[in-house]
């Protein structure tokens, strides 16, 4: 299917375009990643975040699939990591880690559980970055305490991803009727 | 649709409620249970899911470690409340006389005894009893005897005059004057007994405080290692390090713990049996092993033993750990230790440790 | 939201549900070990007093000299609180009370920090 080749279904987008495009999704992500990470972090352990950067994530595998989407998402995480004077810290492990599987994950959704919409897909991409986190700061802290938060982190990656998701549900809607982008998406809108 | 909706609905119901009760009744609860015994406070705290339960296997514990200060104590009278009927006061009475038949947990404490001290060349002597009365130890006003009157009493001190036979399940002592006095064995032995009382009531956490005995049993209601401190012989209140146990006994011989001073000379309880005199070689010796007893037999011993030597019986037994405080200050322990003892001595130490 | 997405939520909620009846039988004790820790008192960076809050009955008024003028303290069990500081704003004694480790009154007018040092969360000390 379409997620797994480079270019979506619809028609390709010029080059120039397309950098463009990605590099303004990069720039809204790692500014999305600083951001939510000054949210005060209730947990003993550093860098939990919320997961709003999924957005960012999630438009460019609805527009540009799997590899591009990666490419965002590992993007983001670097830059942030770098601007917010963090990287290589385990914050940055955990974002990394939480980064890589929800996107595996959603790219998974969107392209293979039309079921879902596009809400679904981001609390799925929500929850499952959580999951990633969590994991991380398992194997770094080295002790099964951490996943006393496990039950909070899901809870909490809900509200989150309906939030994204209904922005991104918006904001597709308005694309979709002014007719800008259809050609490239990868799903009918 | 109605009537669909309703069956999801009562469903979940009663899934939410089978949780709520279930987590209720397997809700984690501590029981804690403190008593004075042996001369000292012994603390039981277990962790389980059912109150009733853990309370039984508590009160299981103290009665098995009543019967073992039962049986074993041996204060001669002196103002002091003696068990005349304890199997070391009929040992020692019939000292020079004839076998006396014992309880099977003080033949295997005297076996234990027996077969260490030859491991510890010597150091270890359950039959130190008349030096530790010579002294005072236990009575009201230890004193220093005379050079003259230790060596007399060291006469009397003499392991190999301890026949022990199996078969018949007696202990002798071969002279007349010889005493018995296990205060180096029981406390430790009790505790151990106390745990396997918990073990056999199904208890699976658990920490056993026997003044300053520590046992513990699987985790810490967390599921992590029980955290002991080693307490600092020099400053009270102070922790040298912090030991993570889990399964294992501490035991700790201390020069801080009973003592009397002395024309400015401090003497410690445990005493050098090939000498007479208290030890000085050390200012606080932990044994961390599996069986509360040996932690308790070797503790003593190794409190009598250079730090080297030390070291290398300890090199030699299996499942034997130690943390020593020396009398120079300084501070050594075995590798076995490594990974699960965390270091917080101030300048007043110097951790000797070259391993 | 289409129903598989209300699947989705149902779901998550079960999951999260069901890891706490895994994950929290085992927890719910270590919190106590939280608390009690010691609370340390600062004036002008000096530490002047250490207090062990362990102890539940107990109950004490601390009066020491700030920067700005006198201050009392308060300790009440596990708990600790700044009464009464000659401050402007009382930011301090709007704090309220403080007792678990890593908590901190600061009042810098008066430049006294009274703040939870992380208790040794011993569980026993052989000896």
């Amino acid at each position: 299917m379409t997620l797994l080749h480079a270019e979506p279904r619809g028609t390709r987008m010029s080059s120039t375009r397309k950098l463009v495009f990605f590099s303004l999704l990069v720039a809204l992500g790692t500014t999305l990643h600083v951001a939510e990470g000054m949210i005060p972090n209730p947990f003993p352990f550093p860098g939990v975040k919320l997961g709003l950067a999924n957005i960012v994530t999630l438009i460019a595998l609805y527009f540009f699939g799997f590899r591009d989407g990666m490419a965002v998402a590992l993007s983001r995480v670097v830059l942030g990591s770098l601007v917010g004077g963090v990287f290589l810290s385990p914050g940055f492990l955990m974002s990394l880690s939480g980064a890589v599987v929800s996107t595996v994950v959603m790219a998974c959704l969107l392209g293979y559980a039309p079921c879902f919409s596009i809400k679904g897909v981001s609390v799925a991409g929500a929850v499952s970055h959580n999951v990633g986190q969590i994991l991380a700061a398992a194997f770094l802290i080295q002790s099964q305490t951490i996943f006393y938060y496990f039950p909070f982190l899901l809870l909490a990656a809900i509200p989150t991803g309906m939030v994204t998701g209904h922005i991104l549900d918006a904001l597709l809607t308005r694309l979709n009727k002014s007719g800008i982008l259809q050609e490239y998406a990868s799903r009918p809108l | 649709m109605r009537k669909r909706r309703l069956i999801w609905f009562v469903l979940g119901a009663l899934l939410l409620g089978f949780v709520g009760v279930s987590l209720y009744f397997r809700r984690p609860v501590e029981y804690r249970s403190d008593q004075f015994l042996m001369d000292t406070l012994v603390s039981i705290r277990v962790f389980g899911t059912n109150e009733e339960a853990l309370r039984k296997a508590v009160g299981e514990a103290y009665a098995e470690m009543h019967r073992i200060a039962d049986l074993t104590d041996n204060f001669p009278a002196e103002g002091t409340t003696a068990n005349r009927e304890s199997d070391v006061n009929r040992i020692n009475e019939m000292a020079g006389v004839k076998p006396v038949r014992v309880d099977q947990d003080v033949f295997t404490m005297l076996e234990l005894a027996k077969s260490y001290h030859d491991l510890a060349d010597g150091a270890f002597d359950v039959t130190i009893g008349p030096v530790m009365r010579l002294w005072g130890f236990g009575g009201n006003s230890p004193h220093v005897p005379r050079a003259a009157d230790i060596m007399a009493s060291l006469v009397f001190v003499d392991n190999a005059r301890l026949v022990l036979n199996r078969k018949e399940q007696t202990a002798f002592l071969g002279k007349s004057g010889m005493a018995l006095d296990l205060g180096a064995i029981a406390k430790g032995y009790a505790t151990e007994k106390a745990l396997q009382a918990l073990k056999r009531n199904g208890i699976k956490k658990a920490l056993i405080d026997a003044g300053g005995n520590i046992r513990v049993l699987g985790t810490n209601a967390g599921g992590e290692a029980w955290r002991i401190g080693i307490k600092n012989p020099l400053k009270s209140g102070d922790i040298l390090a912090v030991l993570s146990l889990k399964d294992s006994a501490a035991v700790t011989s201390g020069d801080y713990y009973r003592y009397f001073e002395s024309g400015g000379r401090r003497y410690n309880h445990i005493l050098n049996p090939l000498t007479g005199y208290p030890a000085a070689e050390n200012l606080s010796v932990t044994v961390v092993t599996k069986d509360a007893g040996l932690a308790d037999i070797l503790s003593t011993a190794f409190f009598v033993l250079n730090a080297e030597k030390v070291l290398e019986v300890v090199e030699k037994l299996e499942g034997v750990d130690v943390f020593l405080v020396t009398v120079d200050r300084r501070i050594l322990y075995s590798p076995g230790l490594k990974g699960r003892i965390e270091l917080r001595a101030g300048a007043d130490f110097h951790n000797d440790q070259s391993r | 939201m289409t129903k598989a997405d209300k699947y989705l939520v149902a779901g998550i909620l079960f999951v999260a549900l069901i890891s706490v009846v895994l994950f929290h039988h085992n927890f719910l004790l270590s919190q106590s070990r939280v608390e009690g820790g010691q609370a340390c008192i600062e004036v002008h960076g000096k530490l002047i007093k250490k207090i062990d809050l362990s102890e539940k009955g107990r109950k004490e008024t601390i009066k020491l000299q700030g920067v700005m003028g006198p201050a009392t303290i308060e300790i009440a069990g596990n708990r600790i609180r700044m009464l009464d500081a000659h401050c402007p704003d009382q930011i301090c004694v709007r704090r309220g009370w403080i007792g678990k480790p890593g908590e901190s009154i600061v009042c810098i007018p008066n430049e006294i920090n009274i703040y939870i040092e992380r208790g040794d969360m011993l569980d026993a000390v052989t000896r």
